[in-house]
């Protein structure tokens, strides 16, 4: 069953389209890896399905919303790390992600923000301001504003890519068990081996078009370059 | 204020439409500076001189608080776009050498934007009374070392008070204001002023020495509190949206505003410098306008008072980007909806100022009206402002564009407002309540436009 259906969007910066015509599903349980060289549309892509920015053509429902009509009413359902980490800058990573839970409404947030500074290994760092936090952390701490609520669906941009090893380890395994649960996970990533370790399907985007969309291959590295290249 | 932003506007306005900037500010200079002359057929060269030589003084002190930026200077200022910041622990130069090369940047970037044009557009303006353009040399003189005191003034205070606290700087200002007003002579021989009538070098070695007095001072003291040390803070958004009850769904946003403001270098203080010192101006110099143009310097204090309070919606938005709501189940608009009556509620403070503006002057006949010229016009420069910057009035305003946009609908609407008063009553309150709807329709399209703005920029 899909849980997520766009098809034929298209956004546009000026004249330059970020993503062409693009259609792509993804089905409960399932991680869907999206992959593609920098300025590919990967973020843009994520953006539009989040309700972040409207497409000029297309149509996309996520969680059987259709994120046109409704983008607030997806965002209440999903959950989004950005790509780039910009929390307020004067809360604490405590307060941040309290601040979030209180907009999504949650109940016992305390509770869960606790286990996700343990998970995440914060320590002292939860009670220092977001701004003075390092990028990695500032990082985490979005992983863990997205995934407080428990969401059906999460979009996830780059998460791990200034994170230590550990951590690393640490939420690729989450995220894995997370989709065995039966939630959905989109996640952009740079790192090949992610993809292939952890993805279920994989679609890669060249210059705004889907050049290939299904289960990741043997040798992905090779694929992933020619598939790039041929476009 | 403004010298926070200006880098970030040149990289993202494109330094062509930037370059206009001291052009509009120059023409803006001379038709202000005409209309004065024009209006005031009955002020002396003395007094308009004075007028100016003020103004250039509370325009230096508006921007002076360098003291408290110590801080800020090196981190959220420069630190992360500024190579110079960067390197300062490895480029064998001391914090306080970088400090002065940026207070001094800062000062350059002011004369060429603002201090220069503005003279200029006077100077241009003055030949209409008789005085050649050739005086513009001791004007650009005279003018920027009034500039100076007042900057280098405030510089100093703001160091003390970032030193000493808020006691110290505040006692030492009183200090400074009793001996301004208990020696009115020494006021009405300004300096600067005093030079740009008499020719009196003295003048020029009073002023430069205080500017170098203060200055110096306050570099050689100023502290530098180093993000290095990062600080711990208890958790209090919880307990502070608690206190914020009564403001229902916005009192999350409220706390969160609240701590953004008393966690930020500088904190309440700064909101309040840069509330206060453009009042304290109007303040004096109102009456002076007023006797001259026969209406009541309430209602006009009024009017003023509320364009001014608009800048506290600057301060409330100070620490909010678009893209951090974006990605949370949040409209724009809801964000904009709890600035709106957190504005309303600080707007209090300027309703008191009002008031005692009133008692001082015995004038509480005249406060309804000014009570409600304020409102107005306060409620009218909100609109206005959410209308066409959003979330980002201190980034946007630096956008000539923008700006142009913002003062051409300000001004029509003070010029109306000292209109309908003047023509009675009836006329006054039907024009009242069709500035109300004219905001209220301005602050709904508002929150329509940033729900569904393209977020690209910010
Ligand atoms: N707000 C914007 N305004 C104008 N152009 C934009 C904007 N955002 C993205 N673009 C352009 O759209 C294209 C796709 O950008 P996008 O950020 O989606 O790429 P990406 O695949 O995420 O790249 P990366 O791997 O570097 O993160 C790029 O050419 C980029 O310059
Ligand atoms: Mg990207």
């Amino acid at each position: 069953m899909a849980i997520l259906e766009a098809k034929n969007v298209t956004k546009k910066f000026g004249t330059l389209r970020a993503v062409q015509n693009l259609s792509v599903s993804v089905n409960a349980g399932e991680i869907f890896g999206i992959l593609g060289p920098n300025g590919s549309g990967k973020s843009t892509l994520i953006r539009c399905l989040t309700g972040q920015i409207k497409p000029e053509e297309g149509s996309i429902s996520v969680l059987n919303i259709d994120v046109l009509q409704d983008p607030v009413g997806v965002r209440e359902l999903v959950g989004i790390v950005p790509e780039q980490e910009n929390p307020p800058s004067f809360l604490t990573a405590e307060e941040y992600l309290f601040f979030v839970a209180q907009i999504r409404k949650m109940k016992n947030s305390e509770k869960e923000i606790d286990s996700w500074f343990r998970f995440l290994e914060f320590g002292d760092q939860r009670n220092i301001l977001c701004k003075d936090l390092s990028r990695g952390t500032r990082q985490k701490l979005m992983v863990a504003q997205a995934f407080m609520h428990k969401p059906a669906l999460a979009f996830i941009d780059e998460p791990l890519i200034n994170l230590d090893p550990v951590i690393q380890k640490k939420i690729k395994e989450y995220l894995v068990n997370y989709a065995k649960k039966g939630n959905s996970i989109f996640i952009s990533t740079h790192i090949l081996e992610i993809a292939g370790e952890i993805c279920d399907r994989i679609g890669i985007l060249n210059k705004g078009k889907i050049v290939y969309q299904g289960k990741p291959k043997k040798d992905l590295e090779r694929f992933f370059l020619s598939s790039v290249k041929h476009v | 204020m403004i010298k926070e932003e200006w880098r970030m506007h040149s990289a993202l306005f494109g330094n062509k439409r930037f370059a206009f900037y001291p052009l509009l500010i120059l023409g803006l200079a001379f038709c202000t500076s005409l209309s004065i002359i024009a209006f005031q057929p009955s002020f002396s060269l003395l007094s308009i001189l004075l007028f100016v030589h003020v103004l250039f003084f509370f325009f230096g002190a508006s921007i002076g608080s360098f003291g408290t930026l110590g801080r800020e200077f090196m981190n959220r200022r420069f630190g992360q776009a500024s190579l110079l910041a960067y390197s300062s622990r490895n480029l064998p130069l001391s914090d306080r050498t970088i400090f002065s090369v940026f207070v001094v940047k800062d000062i350059c970037y002011y004369f060429a934007f603002w201090i220069i044009p503005c003279i200029l557009g006077f100077s241009l303006a003055m030949p209409i009374i008789g005085i050649p353009l050739t005086f513009a040399p001791v004007y650009l003189l005279t003018l920027s070392l009034s500039f100076l005191i007042g900057m280098s003034l405030v510089f100093f205070l703001s160091m003390i008070y970032a030193r000493f606290g808020k006691w110290a700087a505040t006692a030492l200002f009183v200090l400074l204001l009793i001996a301004v007003v208990f020696n009115q002579k020494s006021v009405s021989g300004y300096p600067p002023w005093d030079f740009s009538i008499t020719g009196n070098l003295n003048d020029i070695w009073i002023s430069l020495g205080s500017i170098l007095l203060f200055s110096v001072l306050a570099l050689i003291f100023v502290s530098f509190d180093f993000p290095t040390k990062k600080e711990a803070y208890e958790n209090s958004l919880k307990r502070t949206s608690k206190r914020f009850s009564f403001a229902k769904s916005y009192a999350l946003f409220w706390a969160k505003d609240y701590i953004d403001i008393r966690r930020s270098d500088g904190g309440v203080g700064k909101v309040l410098f840069s509330f206060l010192i453009p009042l304290l101006f109007i303040w004096f110099l109102l009456p002076f306008l007023t006797v001259q143009l026969r209406v009541n310097f309430l209602v006009i204090f009024g009017i003023f008072l509320g364009v001014l309070s608009s800048s506290i919606y600057t301060q409330l938005t100070r620490y909010d980007l678009f893209n951090q709501y974006l990605f949370l189940p949040i409209k724009t608009s809801t964000v904009l909806k709890s600035k709106v009556l957190g504005y309303a509620v600080l707007n209090l403070l300027s309703a008191a100022i009002l008031v005692i503006a009133a008692l001082v002057n015995s004038q509480t006949a005249f406060l309804l009206p000014a009570f409600v010229q304020f409102v107005l016009m306060s409620f009218f420069a909100l609109s206005v402002t959410i209308l066409y910057t959003g979330l980002s009035p201190s980034l946007m305003l630096m956008d000539v564009q923008t700006l142009l946009k913002y003062i051409f609908t300000i001004i029509p609407v003070i010029l109306i407002l000292v209109f309908i008063y003047a023509l009675g009553p009836v006329i006054f309150t039907l024009g009242s309540v069709g500035i109300v709807l004219v905001s209220i329709i301005l602050l709904k399209r508002a929150f329509v436009k940033w729900d569904f703005a393209p977020h690209q920029t910010f």
